[in-house]
């Protein structure tokens, strides 16, 4: 779309009144609903949007440059700034291209420790997104309510990592440190928890005739579409695509552990809402399995003083909660890596925003950017 | 189904809604936020969480245990930690003259408090760490008392 | 319960006299009364606003699972007040190519709108600033004049997103009276009056949501869709929908002109639930129950404008458990849920009230 003045006559659905220009619309930089600091700019004809593009870099920091000052290990800490909201699958994502590089091996209870971490977040990051998905559509409760059962991950975290957002516990080798004695505990305690929540959160939304008023229909993705933008994650697999990283190459724990990956095929909001519920599901089964199944034993592999990449090219791909984020280690044969790159999953996901929002309204894009769960700083490094 | 049977569905499914508010509302006391800071008191953060570093000392001859080998300087990913050291004329082995925290750029990663070889540092449990000046973040941390000072003369 | 808390008919006369002694000229009398009565109106609205607002934030609090304003005042009762002196003391902002007059003109429109109707409701027997004998009508047209003040405000704005908000709201609030004042008129066949008392007298025998079978329930459910869409309430708030447009048509208003809207939209809720009360439930009839002497007498020890402000106020605290259940419609959908099922419903209840009305075919006629 291009910001140039034009008439809109002859466009379906519009009117075609002598002097009849283009109504452009700015959501701002601030906006309580732009899921970080991003700014579109919607073409309107009165309520319909025409258009619309994305303006990005408000929020980039120079991650994938500052890889290249420092060592692969300080880089960790980096990766969960990335998409904040899955900051234990980011550091796994770069943990695996560092043990390919160097050729690590990791421990068995590491691998355990790993997947249950990477599921939690999942969990809480889905939590928070039916929670921001609330708010956005005007129901303020639901925010609390998703908020209140994420606290109990973001506890456990607390008292195993030491942080709450950005923990950087999982790193090349292993994790930090072993789980504290009541993890497992702790664990039990939530899963018993929050099983019967994810009901209540859809008695409460999910049967909601209003909610489902500004699903159904709205923001259809076509699988071809989302293909050849490079959507993943629940976007993806919300038109019918069936893609998950987990399944398509596996990594740690994941070939051992019987889950499904939801499916829609609709490709609306509706759909896209529905895959993350059951995605939640899911975890809670991924996380009972590794739970119970964990062996005893080292959580750290052995690594040398100075972790020396040697000259290549490394790619790690992870399933994050919003999609592929690959991390693509170019070495050069010392300790800081020749060049960074992180490839990722919000940015192909809003790609698909200003395509399956032409014709709807302005109610609707901020719909359909909420249930497409994108978060900025992954777009912006 | 019919418009009568979609209305019908309908009004049960915000019914349902509407009850499980309602369950919560006259729930009053079940509050899920925390009253800060009137639960000063008894706030505790668990064990490992990774506050402001902390210079440790030896338990038994009560001096910092720190050796100042730098190696925690040359762990940190952004230049938050700064070691001046002296010789000792007598062991003529090098000791801290000086422990500088930068916590302005510190990020709480923990890496130094993992590569130090002498158990010296560790993560301190304070999260109200918001300050006034900027002056006051500098810090240094190996104080006759124990209490970080700020430095403006850190390196 | 012979004094005049009870039997509240007392008080317009005892101040009559009173008046009458101290200023003799009648003409003085009527314009000291005109005084007396504003000003008491202008104080009861004014700290309605004030209670409504923590209530508000209290309730939502509590459905949120969290405590809510706790700190200003014992269990944060003075919060509101704090507040209004922090708007009072902020900068009073105009855009620099708003349209100036309307601008200021528009949170008085809706400031004055809602407070106006106010003077209509009856509170207790002759406890009622103003009679017409017309009432109901003429409260439904002065709470239109708030639509104006909102249009005013988005258009003087000069700002997109506040014009986006007034747009939405002139449609929605003028599809949604339409719905509210069939559903009024439904049981209005049944009281024969649109004058408040009569309308509340008409219920001695049993109020009307019951008293009128069906159609009075209906009815009411329809007013009071009705008037959360009037009120600009969730499920219908997208004229400030927060998530959307910040703020809607007032985002460009500060302090006293912000506080103007805020308190207004809160005493809209009261007149809507009010008037709600009024017509469907009885008023300040206490509830009696046929034969039940006892429960009857009991009934009768709460005043009636104990009764009163017990179901406006019950009736207050449903609007807000919906606003912090549901979602907001979209603009189309809210559009088509007046036209295409609320208004169709209500005139066929309108209809079959006619019928059963004529035909005398409800509870205790006569």
């Amino acid at each position: 779309m291009e910001l140039t003045r034009a008439t809109a006559a002859g466009q379906p659905g519009t009117f075609a009144a002598p002097g009849y220009e283009d109504y452009f619309v700015n959501m701002g930089p601030q906006h309580p609903s732009t899921h970080g600091v991003l700014r579109l700019v919607l073409k309107l004809a009165g309520e319909t949007v025409l258009g619309l593009t994305p303006v990005l870099g408000y929020v980039h920091r120079g991650i994938e440059k500052m890889g290249e000052a420092m060592s692969v290990l300080q880089f960790t800490h980096l990766t969960d700034r990335l998409d904040y909201l899955s900051a234990h699958i980011n550091n796994w994502g770069w943990a695996l291209a560092v043990e390919e590089a160097l050729g690590i091996e990791v421990p068995e209870r590491a691998q355990h420790i790993r997947v249950i971490m990477a599921e939690l977040t999942r969990l809480a990051s889905h939590q928070l997104w039916w929670g921001v998905l609330g708010m956005d559509l005007g129901a303020f409760t639901p925010f609390l309510y998703g908020f209140r059962d994420r606290e109990r991950i973001i506890d456990i975290f607390e008292k195993t990592c030491g942080a709450r957002l950005t923990m950087n516990y999982v790193r090349p080798g292993g994790v930090t440190a072993d789980v504290e004695e009541d993890f497992a505990k702790d664990v039990g305690a939530f899963l018993g928890y929050f099983a019967p929540f994810i009901d209540e959160y859809e008695r409460l939304l999910g049967d909601n005739v209003i909610f489902q008023e500004r699903m159904h229909g709205v923001g259809v993705l076509t699988p071809e579409l989302a293909r050849s933008l490079g959507c993943t994650g629940p976007v993806l697999r919300a038109s019918g695509v069936d893609y998950d990283v987990r399944r398509a190459r596996p990594y740690g724990l994941y070939p051992r552990l019987a889950f499904t990956v939801p499916l829609a095929s609709a490709g609306d909001s509706w759909a896209r809402y529905q895959v993350r519920i059951e995605e939640m599901r899911q975890s809670l089964a991924i996380i009972r399995q590794a739970l119970d199944a964990m062996p005893a034993g080292p959580v750290r592999a052995k690594l040398p003083a100075v972790l020396n990449v040697p000259k290549g090219r490394w790619l790690s791909r992870v399933e994050t909660a919003r999609g592929e984020l690959a991390f693509l280690l170019v070495g050069d044969g010392s300790a800081k890596p020749w060049r960074v790159k992180v490839r990722s999953p919000n940015f192909s996901n809003l790609a698909a925003l200003p395509e399956i929002i032409k014709g709807c309204r302005v109610a609707d894009v901020v719909a359909v950017l909420s249930t497409l769960d994108v978060v900025i700083p992954c777009i912006d490094r | 189904m019919g418009l009568i049977g979609r209305t019908a569905t309908a009004v049960k499914g915000l019914i349902g809604g509407m009850g499980i508010t309602l369950g919560h509302y006259v729930r009053f006391s079940e509050v899920i936020t925390q009253q800060y800071p009137e639960n000063r008191e008894t706030l505790r953060m668990a064990p490992r969480f990774r506050g402001k570093v902390r210079l440790l000392r030896d338990p038994e001859s009560g001096a910092y245990r720190c050796t100042a080998c730098s190696l925690c300087v040359k762990a940190c990913p952004n230049n938050s930690l700064a070691v001046k050291r002296e010789k000792d004329p007598e062991t003529n082995k090098f000791k801290l003259a000086g422990y500088y925290y930068h916590f302005e750029r510190c990020t709480l990663c923990g890496l130094c408090v993992d590569t130090c070889k002498f158990s010296a540092l560790a993560m301190g449990n304070e999260f109200e760490n918001a300050a006034f000046e900027r002056g006051v973040l500098t810090l240094r941390l190996d104080t006759p008392d124990g209490a970080p000072q700020p430095a403006p003369e850190a390196p | 319960m012979d004094n005049w808390i009870w039997r509240t008919e007392k008080i317009p006369p005892a101040v009559t006299a009173w008046l009458t002694g101290l200023l003799g000229n009648p003409l003085l009398v009527d314009l000291a009364k005109m005084a007396v009565v504003a000003a008491l109106l202008a104080g009861f609205v004014s700290a309605l606003a004030l209670a409504l607002v923590w209530i508000e934030r209290k309730v939502a609090a509590h459905v949120q699972q969290r405590l809510g304003p706790m700190r200003v005042g014992p269990h944060g009762l003075l919060q509101t007040l704090a507040d209004g002196l922090k708007l009072m003391s902020k900068e009073n902002i105009t855009p620099l190519e708003a349209d100036r007059f309307i601008f200021h003109l528009a949170p008085l429109l809706c400031f004055a709108a809602t407070f106006v109707a106010m003077a209509f409701i009856p509170f207790a027997p002759a406890i009622q600033a103003v009679n017409f004998n017309v009432g109901l009508v003429f409260v439904l047209g002065i709470g239109s004049v708030g639509v104006l003040g909102i249009f005013a405000a988005g258009w003087a704005s000069n700002n997109k997103w506040s014009l986006l908000g007034a747009m939405r709201a002139g449609a929605q609030i003028i599809s949604y009276e339409l719905s509210a004042t069939l559903a009024l008129i439904s049981v209005i066949v049944f009281a024969g009056s649109l004058d408040f008392r009569e309308i509340v007298a008409s219920q001695a025998a049993g109020w009307w949501i019951w008293r009128a079978p069906v159609v009075g329930f209906v009815a009411f459910v329809i007013y009071g869709i009705a008037s959360i869409a009037e009120c600009n309430r969730t499920p219908f708030d997208l004229v400030e929908g927060e998530s959307e447009l910040t703020a809607g048509f007032h985002t460009e208003y500060a302090s006293i002109r912000f506080a103007m809207f805020f308190l207004a939209e809160f005493v809209n809720i009261f007149l809507v639930c009010s008037i709600s009360a009024t017509v469907f439930l009885g008023g300040y009839m206490p509830l009696h129950i046929g034969n039940l002497e006892g429960f009857n007498r009991l009934a009768d020890l709460i005043p009636p404008w104990g009764w009163f402000f017990a179901k406006t106020s019950a009736l207050v605290l449903v609007f807000m458990w919906v606003r912090w259940t549901f979602p907001r419609l979209r603009v189309d959908q809210l559009m088509n849920f007046e036209w295409k099922f609320l208004l169709p419903l209500s005139l066929t209840t309108l209809a079959v009230a006619s019928v059963l009305a004529t035909a005398g075919w409800f509870f205790f006629p006569g």
